[in-house]
C-alpha cells in the first residue's frame, strides 16, 4: 500500500536537520520501507527522562539506551493547545509524537483533552511553519536578527505583548527580559474572561479568576459561561461536571444544572433547564436573582426579561436551598455583572465551597486595561520597539485594523511565532519559535500546582525557544543556553524543593496547592450595587461573537483536523456563520445558506461581515451570532483548500475560511447591537449532519432523575430482548469479547474524540467541498438531535423550534454479533473476529459498498478518492501501526484494534498474560473529558464494561434488528425541574415587549 | 408430424401471403446488400455514444467513485438502477423463446430472434455496472470467482447476495447465448447458401455448423430447442429472483421485504417486453417487417404488458399495504417518505409511467396502433428504471438513524455513463441486424398460413 507523498515543495524540507529531510526525501514509496527508514532513525534519544541526552539523531547501529524503534514512549506533558495547560501524554515512536492525550494523573482534569489540544499536532508538522529567523521579506540568520533586535530592546520604549503565561520560570524569563531591558509587559486573551477577574478585585480584592469548582455544585446556574465548550477550562470543568452527572456504581444524585443563554452553546445543550435570553437582559436577569435572593430591591428594579417570575422563584428556591453547594457562573465580560455575580455566589455560600480564590485559576491572565494602554501607546507612537510572542494581535484583537495601522508608527517590531500569521508577517524580524511539543515550558494553571511541558521530538527546523530570544536579547547568560538549563535551574531553585528534576518531569507536574479551600475573603457589597445594571439596553439586532468549540480564538484555523470537525450544535464544518433563531430567519425573509449581513457600530468603529445563515433552534429571537476564529487570511495552505485533488479548488490570494466576527467584540462586556439584512446571494454551508429530528425514534432513550430513582430501567422499559434464532452458527468468544458501554449521561457532545480517532487512526481530512458531498471520513461522529421539550423540561411554552432539548450520541462502529455487513460482502473483507470485532481487511475489500449500504447505522466510510495529506511534513503525523487506505476500499472504526492487541501484549509482558480491566483504551475513550466512554473485555465480570452492560440503563441501539452491537449506550436521566402547576400557554416570548 | 388445428376466426401471423421465398428473401435482404444510410447513421451515432460512455467509465474507475454522486448513506445510485435495469431488460428475450415456446405460442416466432439478442445486450449492458461500480474494478472481477488460490483460507463469501448474482447472471448469460445461437443455426445455414462471396462464405460456413437441413439434423436441433427452452424457463424466473435478494435479505426498511421475488420478475417481464416492444416497432418500421411484426403480434405483446404492468401496481400497493400492517416505525416510514419524501417526484414518475400508463391498453383499438404503443412503451421503460432507483435510492438515503439522512444528486459522470450504456446496447443491436438474421424466418415459415395447407411446402421450407 503505497503512502502518497505528494505535492509537497521540497524547500519545506531545505531548513529541516539532515537526517529527518534524508528520511522524508527517501519515504516515496512503500509503506515497508517507510516503516523502515522511519525505524532506522531512532530520534527517541532528545527525549528527557532517559539520562543520555545526545543532541544529533542516532541510526539504529547506536541505538539509544531505552528506546526501541516501533515502540511508543508516553511522556507526561503539559498541551500548549490554549492558556488551560491541561497535563497530556504524549505518545513518541521513532523519536515523533504520534498522539496527545489527556493526563489521566493530572489533579485537574483527569486524563481528558479537547479537539483543539489533540490537533495541536497538525502544528508542529505542517509546512507553513516559520523555519528560522527571518525578517518581513526573506530569510534572515539568528545572528542577523539577534543583533538588530538586541540592539532595539537597549533602545528604551520596549513593550512586550503574550498572551496568557502562567508558567513560573516563564514568568521569571519574561521579568528579566522586562528588569533588563526596561520593556512593560502586558498580556491579553482574544477570547477574554478579565471581567471575572477585575470584578473579584473590587469585591474581594484579589484580581483573580477563580477556581471553580462543578464537582462540589448541586445547583449550577450558568448566564452564557460556556463552561462544557469554551469557557476559562472547559476540559478540567466537564470532568468536573461528569462526577456530578454519574449514576453508575451506585450513585443516585445529579446536580441541576441551569443555563440561561442567548445563542445556543454545548453547556446549554447539556442543561437540564435551558432559558433563552438575549444578552441585552442578562443584567436585569442579574438584578432580578439577586433581589429575590436578598428578599429586597438592594440592586435596583430590573428590567423586563423573557424569564417568568414563577420560573425564576423556582430556581432561586432551588439555590438557596442548595446553600453551600450552589454554583453561578457568568460569561459576561462585563465587570459590573460579574460583580453582581460574585455578590450572588458570596450570598449562597458558594466561596469556599464551589469556589476556590486560594488556590485560583491562572488560565486566563490576560488584562484588557493594560492592552489598552499598549493600545493608546501605539496610537501615540511612544512605543519604540514592540515584541510579540505567540500572539497574533493583527487578527484576533477587535480593534485589528488599527493595531495594524499603529504597526507602522513602531521602529522595530520582533514576533516570535510559529507561523507566518497576519501578525508575524507584517513584522520587522520573525524569531522562528519552537512548536509546544518542541519546547521545555512550564505552566500554573491552578495557583500551586507546576506543570512541566516537555519536547516529543527535536525541533524540526532552525527556530529557537521563544523564551531563550527574550534571554538573548535582553543580554542574560541563559540565553545562550537552551532553554531547558533556564528551566530546570529555576525550578531547583524554586519549585523542587529537594524532589529531583527527574522525578517531575516523568510526572509532568507538581502539586503544591492548599489542600483546603477554607478562604471566605471579606465580600464588598456595594461593588456589587451599580445604577443601571438592571437596565436592558435596547436596539435592533444583538450581536454576538462568540469563541467556537473546534477553532478557538483562531489560532487553530489552519488546522485541517479541528475545520473537518463539526459544530456540535450546527454540525457545519469548514467556516463560520451566522446563526439565526427559525422565527428570525422567517422574519428576515432568509433561508438557509442565504448570505445575510451584520453591521454594528461597535467601541466607535465599523464593524461588518457577510457570512451565510444557518438555522439554529433554541437561539433568542433578534440575535445573530458568528464565532470568532475564522476568516484568518493567512491561516495557512487550507485556506486554499483540501481534499482530494480531483476536486481540489483554489480560492484567490487573500480569501479565508469564514469570516473575522472580532470586529464585533465589545470591550467590557456591552450588548453590541446593529442591523441583519439579507446580503442576496447563497453560500452551501457544509454540514456532518442534516437532519435534527430523531422523528420519535427510540434512539436516545431518555428518562428523569424522579422516574429513575423510582424505576431503574425507566426509559428503557421496551427493551428488545435479543432472539436467539439465527441461520449461523453462533459465536463463542473464548477469549476476550471486546465491548463498549457509552454513557448518554456524561457525554456533552464536545467532539473531543473525532480529532482523537481521526489522529489515531489516519482518518482522512476531506475538505469542505467533499462534505458537501456528504462524504466525510469519520471513524466516530456524535449526533445531536433536537426534540420537542414535553413541558417538563424547558420553559414549557415554546415549540421546538423556540426551545428545543438536545440530546448527543456518539455513533462507531456498534461491532455487532450479528453484523448485516459481514454477510453481504461478497469476498470476506469484512468479518468477525473470535473476539468480538467487526473487522475489515482493507487489502481484501474490492469496493462494493454493499455493507455500507447494509449498515442500520451508517458507520461505514468508502474511500471515494485517494487522500492525499497536503504536505510533505504531515505525514509524519500518521500513526504507523495503521495502514492507509487507498482508494475504492471502505474503512470504518476498528475499535481501536491496535491499542487492543497492544494491550494484549502489554497484559502478557507485565502481567502475566492477565489483562486487567483499565489496561486497554481506544481513542475516543482516552480523550473523552467526561469519560462517558468505557471499553474493556466483557468477558471478564469485574471489568466496569462488563458492570455497566448489566446495568438497567444499559440498552442495545436498534435493537429490534437484532444486530446485538458490542457497543451499548445508558439512558440519559435529565434532572427535570418540578412541572409547573399550571402553565400558562399566553406568554409572549417575542424580543420587542 | 404434428397435427395442427387451425382457427378460421384467429387472425393469420404472417400477413400478406408471403411465399416462402419472399420470407426468406425479405429477411435476408437486409443482410446482404448494402446497409441504407439510416443503418449506417444508427451505427456511427450509437457507436460515438458508446466510445464517450467508455471513456468515461475509464476516467471513473481511473479517479475513483467520487466522480459519481454517491454519498456516506447512498451507497448505491445510478449504478445499481442502472444494472437492475438492464437485467430486467433481459428477461423478455428468454420469456419469448423459451417460456413463450414451450406454451406454443406461435406469434413469437417473428419476434424471438431480436429479443433474445437484446437479452443478450441488455446482460452485457448491465454487467457492466457491477464491474465499475466496484471501488477497485482492476481485481473485484476476480476476487469475486471462487477460484482455487494459495492465499489460505481466502474464499468468497457464499452468504453475499452479491455473489448469487455472480452465479445467476452468469449462468443466465451462458445459457441464453446457447439456445440463441442455437436457434440461429438453420437460419444461418441459408444465409450461407445464399452467400456470393467467398469471406461470407466461410463467415457463415463455420457459424452454421455444418448445417445441412437433414432429417437427421432438424430432429436433433428440435431436442436441443427443446431441451435449452426447458432449462432457460426456470432462468427467467430465477435471476431477478436472486438480483432481488440483494434487497431482500438486507435489513434496510424497503428492502427487506418478501414480496420482492415476485415483484421483481413481474417487473423484469415488464420492462423486458417494453423494451422488445420499442426495439421492433423501430425495427419494423425501418426494415418494412410489418408483415411479420403485425397487429397480432402487437396485441399480444401488448396484453402481456398489460398483465405484467398490473401485476406491479398490484406489489406496489401490496407493499405501502404491508408496511402499514406490519406496525413497524421504520417501514412504515420508508413507504411514506416514498411518496411524500425529498424523492417523491421519482415514485410518482414510477407510478404514473408503471401503473397509469398501461391502463390505456385495456382497448383494443390502442393495443394495435403502433404509435401509441411506442410512447407507452417509452413510458414504460422511464417507469421501470424509476422503479429501481426509487427502491434502491429512497430506501437508502433516509433509514434507521436520521443523523444520517442524506441527499443524491447525480453527476455528469453517471449521466454520461447511462447513456453510454444505451449507445452500447443499440450498438450492438446495430451490428446484429446488419450481420446476423434478425427474424428466425425459418419458424417463422412453420407459421406461415400459406403453408397451414400443405406438408409437402411445410417440409420445403425447411430446405429454403
Amino acid at each position: 500500500m503505497a503512502i502518497e507523498i505528494q505535492t509537497g515543495r521540497q524547500d519545506d524540507l531545505a531548513d529541516m536537520p539532515p537526517e529527518m529531510r534524508a528520511e522524508l526525501e527517501v519515504v516515496s514509496k512503500s509503506r515497508r520501507e517507510f516503516m523502515q527508514v522511519t525505524g532506522m532513525a531512532a530520534m527517541g534519544a532528545v527525549i528527557a527522562g532517559c539520562t543520555a541526552r545526545e543532541h544529533y539523531v542516532n541510526p539504529l547501529l547506536k541505538k539509544a539506551e531505552g528506546i526501541t524503534p516501533g515502540v511508543v514512549y508516553d511522556y507526561a506533558s503539559t498541551c500548549g493547545g490554549c492558556a488551560s495547560a491541561c497535563g497530556v501524554v504524549m505518545k513518541v515512536r521513532d523519536g515523533r509524537p504520534v498522539k496527545l492525550e489527556g493526563d489521566r494523573s493530572n489533579p485537574l482534569t483527569r486524563g481528558g483533552l479537547c479537539a483543539k489540544g489533540q490537533a495541536q499536532m497538525w502544528g508542529l508538522y505542517d509546512a507553513d511553519r516559520v523555519k528560522g529567523a527571518r525578517r518581513k521579506d526573506g530569510d534572515a540568520t539568528w545572528d542577523e536578527l539577534d543583533a538588530a533586535v538586541t540592539a532595539a530592546v537597549r533602545g528604551g520604549g520596549v513593550w512586550l505583548l503574550t498572551g496568557t503565561v502562567s508558567g513560573p520560570a516563564a514568568n521569571a524569563a519574561i521579568a528579566a527580559f522586562c528588569a533588563r531591558t526596561g520593556a512593560r509587559h502586558v498580556s491579553y486573551d482574544a477570547c477574554s474572561s478579565h471581567a471575572v477577574a477585575a470584578a473579584h478585585k473590587a469585591t474581594h480584592s484579589a484580581e483573580v479568576i477563580p477556581h471553580y469548582r462543578f464537582d462540589n455544585a448541586r445547583v449550577i446556574v450558568s448566564l452564557d459561561a460556556d463552561f462544557l465548550g469554551t469557557w476559562i477550562s472547559p476540559v478540567e470543568f466537564a470532568a468536573q461536571w461528569a462526577q456530578t452527572r454519574d449514576l453508575t456504581g451506585g450513585r443516585r444524585e445529579l446536580s441541576r444544572h441551569i443555563q440561561f443563554e442567548s445563542r445556543y452553546s454545548l453547556t446549554g445543550a447539556n442543561a437540564d433547564e435551558r432559558f433563552r435570553l438575549p444578552n441585552a437582559q442578562r443584567g436585569a436577569l442579574l438584578v432580578d436573582i439577586a433581589n429575590r435572593l436578598a428578599g429586597d430591591k438592594r440592586f435596583g428594579e430590573p428590567g423586563k426579561h423573557d424569564v417568568l417570575p414563577a420560573d425564576l422563584d423556582r430556581i432561586v428556591s432551588e439555590l438557596r436551598a442548595a446553600k453551600g453547594h450552589a454554583l453561578v457562573v457568568c460569561g459576561s465580560d462585563s465587570e459590573e455583572q460579574q460583580r453582581l455575580v460574585n455578590w450572588i455566589n458570596h450570598h449562597l455560600g458558594a466561596y469556599g465551597a464551589t469556589i476556590d480564590l486560594r488556590n485560583h485559576s491562572r488560565q486566563a491572565l490576560g488584562n484588557d486595561a493594560a492592552l489598552a494602554e499598549l493600545l493608546k501607546a501605539l496610537e501615540a507612537g511612544s512605543v519604540k520597539t514592540l515584541v510579540l510572542y505567540g500572539v497574533n494581535p493583527a487578527y484576533d484583537l477587535p480593534e485589528a485594523d488599527k493595531f495594524r495601522q499603529a504597526l507602522a508608527k513602531v521602529a522595530t517590531t520582533v514576533a516570535i511565532g510559529t507561523h507566518l500569521d497576519e501578525t508575524t508577517s507584517e513584522c520587522a524580524w520573525v524569531a522562528g519559535d519552537h512548536h509546544a511539543l518542541e519546547s521545555w515550558n512550564d505552566f500554573e494553571p491552578v495557583r500551586g500546582l507546576y506543570q512541566l511541558a516537555q519536547p516529543g521530538i527535536r525541533p524540526l527546523y532552525k527556530t529557537r525557544h521563544g523564551l531563550q530570544s527574550l534571554l538573548k536579547w535582553a543580554g542574560e547568560p541563559a540565553g545562550g543556553k537552551d532553554y531547558r538549563e533556564y528551566l530546570k535551574t529555576f525550578w531547583e531553585n524554586n519549585i523542587l524543593g529537594g524532589l529531583a528534576w527527574t522525578s517531575a518531569v516523568e510526572r509532568g507536574f507538581v502539586d503544591a496547592r492548599a489542600s483546603v479551600i477554607h478562604n471566605m475573603p471579606v465580600m464588598n457589597e456595594d461593588a456589587a450595587k451599580a445604577a443601571d445594571l438592571g437596565k436592558v439596553p435596547a436596539g435592533d439586532f444583538e450581536i454576538i461573537a462568540y469563541e467556537s468549540i473546534n477553532i478557538g480564538d483562531g489560532r487553530h484555523a489552519g488546522n485541517g483536523w479541528l475545520q473537518e470537525n463539526g459544530d456540535p450544535l450546527t454540525r457545519v464544518n469548514w467556516g463560520n456563520y451566522v446563526a439565526l433563531s427559525p422565527h428570525t430567519m422567517e422574519a428576515l425573509g432568509v433561508k438557509e445558506g442565504d448570505l445575510v449581513r451584520l453591521t454594528a457600530e461597535v467601541d466607535g468603529r465599523q464593524a461588518a461581515l457577510t457570512l451565510p445563515a444557518v438555522r439554529q433552534p433554541g437561539q433568542a429571537e433578534k440575535v445573530a451570532a458568528v464565532a470568532v476564529g475564522y476568516g484568518r487570511v493567512k491561516a495557512g495552505k487550507i485556506v486554499h483548500g483540501m481534499g482530494p485533488e480531483e476536486l481540489a479548488y483554489n480560492q484567490a490570494e487573500g480569501a479565508a475560511i469564514g469570516a473575522s466576527a472580532y470586529p464585533f467584540v465589545a470591550r467590557g462586556g456591552k450588548v453590541v447591537f446593529g442591523s441583519v439584512s439579507a446580503a442576496g446571494g447563497k453560500e452551501r454551508v457544509a454540514r456532518i449532519q442534516e437532519h435534527d429530528s430523531q422523528e420519535d425514534r427510540p434512539l436516545i432513550k431518555e428518562t428523569s432523575l424522579g422516574q429513575w430513582q423510582a424505576n431503574p430501567k425507566s426509559g428503557n422499559e421496551h427493551e428488545i430482548p435479543p432472539k436467539d434464532l439465527t441461520l449461523w452458527r453462533k459465536w463463542e468468544y473464548k477469549g476476550h469479547k471486546w465491548e463498549m458501554v457509552v454513557d448518554l449521561n456524561k457525554c456533552t457532545g464536545c467532539n473531543a474524540c473525532v480529532v482523537a480517532c481521526s489522529i489515531e487512526n489516519n482518518v482522512p481530512i476531506v475538505g469542505k467541498k467533499e462534505v458537501l458531498n456528504r462524504r466525510e471520513m469519520h471513524w466516530i461522529r456524535i449526533d445531536v438531535y433536537y426534540d420537542d421539550n414535553d413541558g417538563s423540561v424547558y420553559d414549557g411554552n415554546l415549540t421546538r423550534d423556540e426551545n428545543p432539548q438536545a440530546a448527543f450520541q456518539p455513533i462507531m462502529c456498534q461491532h455487532c454479533e450479528n453484523a448485516p455487513c459481514e454477510t453481504v460482502c461478497p469476498v470476506l473483507a469484512t468479518i468477525h473476529s473470535e473476539e468480538g470485532l467487526n473487522t475489515q481487511a482493507y487489502n481484501r475489500c474490492i469496493g462494493t459498498r454493499y455493507c455500507a449500504n447494509n449498515c442500520p447505522y451508517k458507520v461505514r466510510r468508502f474511500n471515494w478518492f485517494t487522500y492525499k495529506h497536503n504536505d510533505l511534513t504531515m505525514n509524519l503525523a500518521l500513526n504507523p501501526d495503521i495502514s492507509i487506505r487507498t482508494q475504492g476500499v471502505m474503512e470504518k472504526c476498528s475499535m481501536c484494534a491496535q491499542r487492543l492487541y497492544e494491550g494484549k501484549r502489554m497484559a502478557a509482558l507485565h502481567n502475566g498474560g492477565k489483562l486487567a480491566d483499565g489496561m486497554v483504551s481506544t481513542a475516543c475513550q482516552s480523550s473523552c473529558p467526561t469519560q462517558a466512554i468505557v471499553v474493556g473485555d466483557g468477558n471478564d465480570a469485574d471489568a466496569r464494561v462488563a458492570k455497566l452492560r448489566k446495568d438497567p440503563r444499559n440498552y442495545q441501539l436498534l435493537a429490534e434488528i437484532n444486530t446485538r452491537p458490542a457497543v451499548t449506550y445508558l439512558t440519559k436521566v435529565r434532572n427535570r425541574a418540578p412541572k409547573p402547576a399550571n402553565v400558562t400557554k399566553t406568554h409572549d416570548h417575542g424580543h420587542d415587549h | 408430424m404434428a397435427v395442427h388445428v387451425y382457427s378460421v376466426t384467429r387472425e393469420p401471423l404472417v400477413v400478406g401471403k408471403k411465399t416462402l421465398h419472399e420470407i426468406t428473401h425479405d429477411v435476408c435482404h437486409s443482410i446482404e446488400g448494402k446497409p441504407s444510410m439510416l443503418w449506417w447513421l444508427g451505427f456511427l451515432t450509437t457507436g460515438g455514444i458508446a466510445a464517450i460512455g467508455v471513456i468515461t467509465m475509464f476516467y471513473q474507475m481511473y479517479t475513483g467513485i467520487g466522480t459519481w454522486g454517491l454519498n456516506k448513506t447512498v451507497g448505491w445510485g445510478f449504478d445499481i438502477t442502472n444494472f437492475v435495469f438492464w437485467i430486467g431488460i433481459g428477461h423478455a428475450g428468454t420469456l419469448i423463446s423459451a417460456v413463450l415456446f414451450l406454451f406454443r405460442q406461435k406469434w413469437r416466432t417473428s419476434i424471438n430472434r431480436s429479443a433474445e439478442a437484446m437479452t443478450l445486450f441488455a446482460v452485457l449492458c448491465a454487467l457492466i455496472y457491477p464491474t465499475i461500480h466496484m471501488g477497485r474494478p482492476w481485481i473485484g472481477p476476480l476476487w469475486i470467482a471462487p477460484y482455487p488460490n494459495l492465499r489460505g483460507p481466502l474464499w468468497v463469501n457464499f452468504r453475499s447476495p452479491l455473489l448469487w448474482d455472480v452465479f445467476a447472471i452468469s449462468t443466465y448469460f451462458t445459457i441464453s447465448a446457447c439456445f440463441w445461437y442455437i436457434g440461429l443455426v438453420p437460419d444461418l445455414a441459408t444465409v450461407r447458401d445464399r452467400a456470393k462471396h467467398w469471406l461470407r462464405k466461410i463467415f457463415y460456413g463455420t457459424l452454421s455448423l455444418g448445417w445441412n437441413g437433414s432429417v437427421r439434423n432438424w430432429n436433433h436441433y428440435e431436442t436441443a430447442y427443446m431441451i435449452f427452452a426447458g432449462l432457460s424457463t426456470p432462468l427467467v424466473f430465477s435471476v431477478h429472483t436472486i438480483v432481488s435478494f440483494d434487497f431482500a435479505t438486507s435489513v434496510i426498511p424497503g428492502w427487506h421485504t418478501t414480496i420482492f421475488p415476485p415483484y421483481f420478475v413481474a417487473g423484469a417481464i415488464f420492462s423486458g417486453f417494453a423494451m422488445v416492444l420499442t426495439l421492433l416497432l423501430i425495427a419494423r418500421k425501418t426494415m418494412r417487417l410489418e408483415a411479420y411484426i403485425n397487429d397480432v403480434t402487437l396485441d399480444n405483446m401488448a396484453k402481456i404488458v398489460l398483465l405484467t404492468g398490473s401485476l406491479v401496481g398490484l406489489a406496489y400497493g401490496t407493499e405501502f399495504f404491508i408496511a402499514w400492517y406490519s406496525g413497524s416505525l421504520y417501514e412504515g416510514f420508508a413507504f411514506i417518505n416514498r411518496a411524500t419524501g425529498p424523492f417523491a417526484w421519482s415514485y410518482w414518475i414510477m407510478v404514473s409511467c408503471n401503473v397509469i400508463s398501461p391502463q390505456i391498453l385495456w382497448f383494443k383499438k390502442l393495443r394495435r396502433n403502433p404509435w401509441v404503443l411506442f410512447v407507452m412503451s417509452i413510458f414504460v421503460n422511464i417507469g421501470m428504471w424509476f422503479e429501481r432507483f426509487v427502491i434502491i435510492v429512497t430506501s437508502l438515503h433516509r433509514d434507521y438513524l436520521p443523523s444520517s439522512w442524506a441527499y443524491y444528486k447525480l453527476t455528469w459522470v453517471e449521466y454520461t455513463e447511462l447513456i453510454g450504456t444505451f449507445g452500447i446496447f443499440f450498438f450492438m443491436f446495430f451490428v446484429f441486424i446488419r450481420f446476423l438474421p434478425g427474424i428466425a424466418f425459418g419458424e417463422v415459415k412453420g407459421v406461415n398460413k400459406f403453408a397451414r395447407h400443405d406438408d409437402h411446402a411445410h417440409a420445403e421450407v425447411k430446405h429454403a
